[in-house]
């Protein structure tokens, strides 16, 4: 983080606020913190900053950024930061509430210390521990005011696709470093999403998923072949019957997005405000066949008794809970949620931990560790598909009605 | 000869070997302790040629750990930057250039010897 000599490039306006924190006026941390976001600022020709009403901050779990992230973190909080907006954390590497007797995870000592560590480094900050990946889901919206049109800086790729997309809010997919030091300065550069022209489509992208049916799992299958070719700057538009999509599929697309590729916002008509705007140049059917053919390849062991059946990657909605406690048997259950929502609706959650379900706060398989690599897993989550293959852990697709039909519901 | 410019994003300067990947997501698919690709090919001390990124926005601690562990590439060559592999660039103070030509990119492969100078030059010596 030393930066010597610094000068800031002429072609980037800064307020005279901005000059007094970058002078030190405002603190170290403070002022290195800026220091950073003008440099990406000036690496991306933006022409300003723009003052940010909230932060989410990725990069938490120990499991991901380990002892490399917790000294960035540390040596922040050494200089003194504090948060200068409301912000908030991404999901940690156990369930804080029992972390080291878990059947499906597997937390050393070091591991413990680690993650404790940045825990409590981010908290002198005056971050909220929300420790979810799925901030939208909380009170924070309500406790924070915040509106479609606002500008934030959150990391979490997942939920950055579904605040642009579905929320109104505006952000870049900002790294958990960049997340953290907006937070600090309270800011972040104008920018990719921050700027209303960038967000108006212009390449449509047509499906017809007939014969295959349209859920989560079909849905993530066409936002990943999205994701693989779409090459326009401006967001890619989707256009399907606003009937074939729930909350679920919407999360489900969103953590696609930013997981196969790096799309930071979908236009869907009748739900994306900004999908009215569009100024399409480009129209794109996507092959059935295609798709059918992704969906054999990654859903092809549907029929084969899976170890475990997973849940909340991003983190599970109540209604999720609801349609999910009517199952028979939860024993090869394991369900990922926010501390937020658990503590909502922990009837629920007694329902299913009653079936036998592994339900698990503030942490979610791929930023922990799983005590057997030697599995197979069924989930509704494309993006856990993603992250636990690439550990070695055998992934199947299965949609969440499907799934709770095969235990019992 | 001059092959390419590209466009200095994090300053700097190398000649070295490159390791070329079309996508990547830096988290889950670069494991910065052992310095290597999930493929298992090495990028310590080499010139990583990405085409684009995608992934997780925890790849800029990724990127961080790299140079942590002191297996970080001599520099990064993209086709199209993005925010997670600046920001992970410039708290590492790894070298990252991009404007890199596509045909170029399918050209190049492992092994390639590459020098790019502070203005961004990019020439070819060995391939």
């Amino acid at each position: 983080m030393k930066e010597p000599e610094f000068q800031v490039n002429e072609s980037l306006m800064l307020t005279r606020e901005e000059e007094e924190i970058l002078s030190g006026k405002h603190g170290e941390a403070k002022a290195k913190a800026l220091e950073v976001i003008i440099r990406v600022a000036e690496s991306l020709d933006a022409k300003r900053l723009v003052r940010i009403k909230h932060a989410h901050i990725s990069g938490v779990s120990y499991g991901t950024i380990g002892e490399p992230g917790l000294a960035f973190i540390k040596e922040l909080s050494s200089l003194g930061a504090k948060v200068s907006v409301p912000s908030s954390l991404n999901p940690i590497g156990f369930d804080e509430s029992n972390p080291f007797d878990q059947e499906v995870l597997y937390i050393t000592q070091d591991f413990y210390r680690g993650q404790m560590e940045i825990l409590e480094n981010l908290k002198k900050m005056g971050i909220d521990l929300l420790l979810t990946c799925t901030p939208y889901y909380t009170t924070i919206f309500r406790k924070y005011g915040l509106r479609s049109g606002d500008h934030v800086a959150w990391g979490e790729s997942s939920a950055v696709a579904y605040a642009n997309s579905f929320l109104g809010l505006r952000t870049n997919r900002e790294g958990g470093p960049l997340a953290l030091m907006a937070a600090i300065a309270g800011r972040t550069y104008y920018y990719g999403m921050h700027i209303r022209e960038n967000r108006v489509p212009r390449v449509k992208y047509v499906v017809d998923l007939n014969g295959l049916g349209y859920n989560e799992v079909t849905l993530s299958l066409v936002a990943e072949y999205i994701a693989s070719i779409h090459e326009d700057e401006s967001p890619p538009l989707l256009h399907l019957d606003p009937r074939n999509i729930n909350e679920t599929t919407k999360r489900e697309i969103a953590a696609t997005l930013g997981a196969a590729g790096n799309i930071a916002m979908i236009a869907i008509p009748g739900i994306t405000k900004e999908a009215e705007q569009a100024d399409i140049r480009k129209t794109i059917r996507i092959k059935n066949n295609i798709i059918i053919a992704r969906y054999k390849e990654l859903a092809q062991d549907q029929g084969i008794d899976p170890d475990y059946y997973f849940i909340g990657c991003p983190h599970t909605s109540e209604e999720e809970l609801e349609i999910l406690s009517k199952i028979k048997s939860g024993d090869k259950l394991i369900v990922t949620l926010s501390r937020d929502v658990y503590s909502r609706r922990k009837d629920l959650v007694q329902k299913l931990v009653d079936k036998g379900a592994t339900v698990l706060r503030s942490t979610c398989l791929i930023v922990s560790n799983l005590r057997s690599k030697n599995i197979m897993i069924a989930t509704n989550s494309y993006k856990a598909y993603f992250y636990l293959t690439r550990k070695g852990i055998n992934v199947s697709l299965i949609d969440i009605k499907s799934m709770i039909e095969r235990l019992g519901g | 000869m001059n092959i390419a410019k590209l466009k200095p994003i994090v300053p700097g300067e190398f000649i070295g070997e490159i390791v070329k990947v079309e996508r990547l997501s830096f988290y889950g698919e670069v494991d910065a302790k052992q310095g290597k690709l999930y493929d298992g090919r090495s990028i310590k001390g080499k010139v990583l040629v990405i085409m684009r990124s995608r992934g997780s926005t925890v790849g800029s601690y990724i990127i961080y750990g790299l140079k942590y562990y002191g297996n970080q590439p001599l520099g990064i060559v993209m086709v199209k930057s993005e925010p997670i592999v600046i920001v992970g660039s410039i708290i590492s103070g790894i070298p990252l250039f991009e404007g890199l030509p596509v045909d170029l990119f399918n050209k190049l492969r492992d092994g390639c010897v590459l020098s790019v100078d502070k203005a961004g030059n990019l020439r070819i010596l060995e391939c």
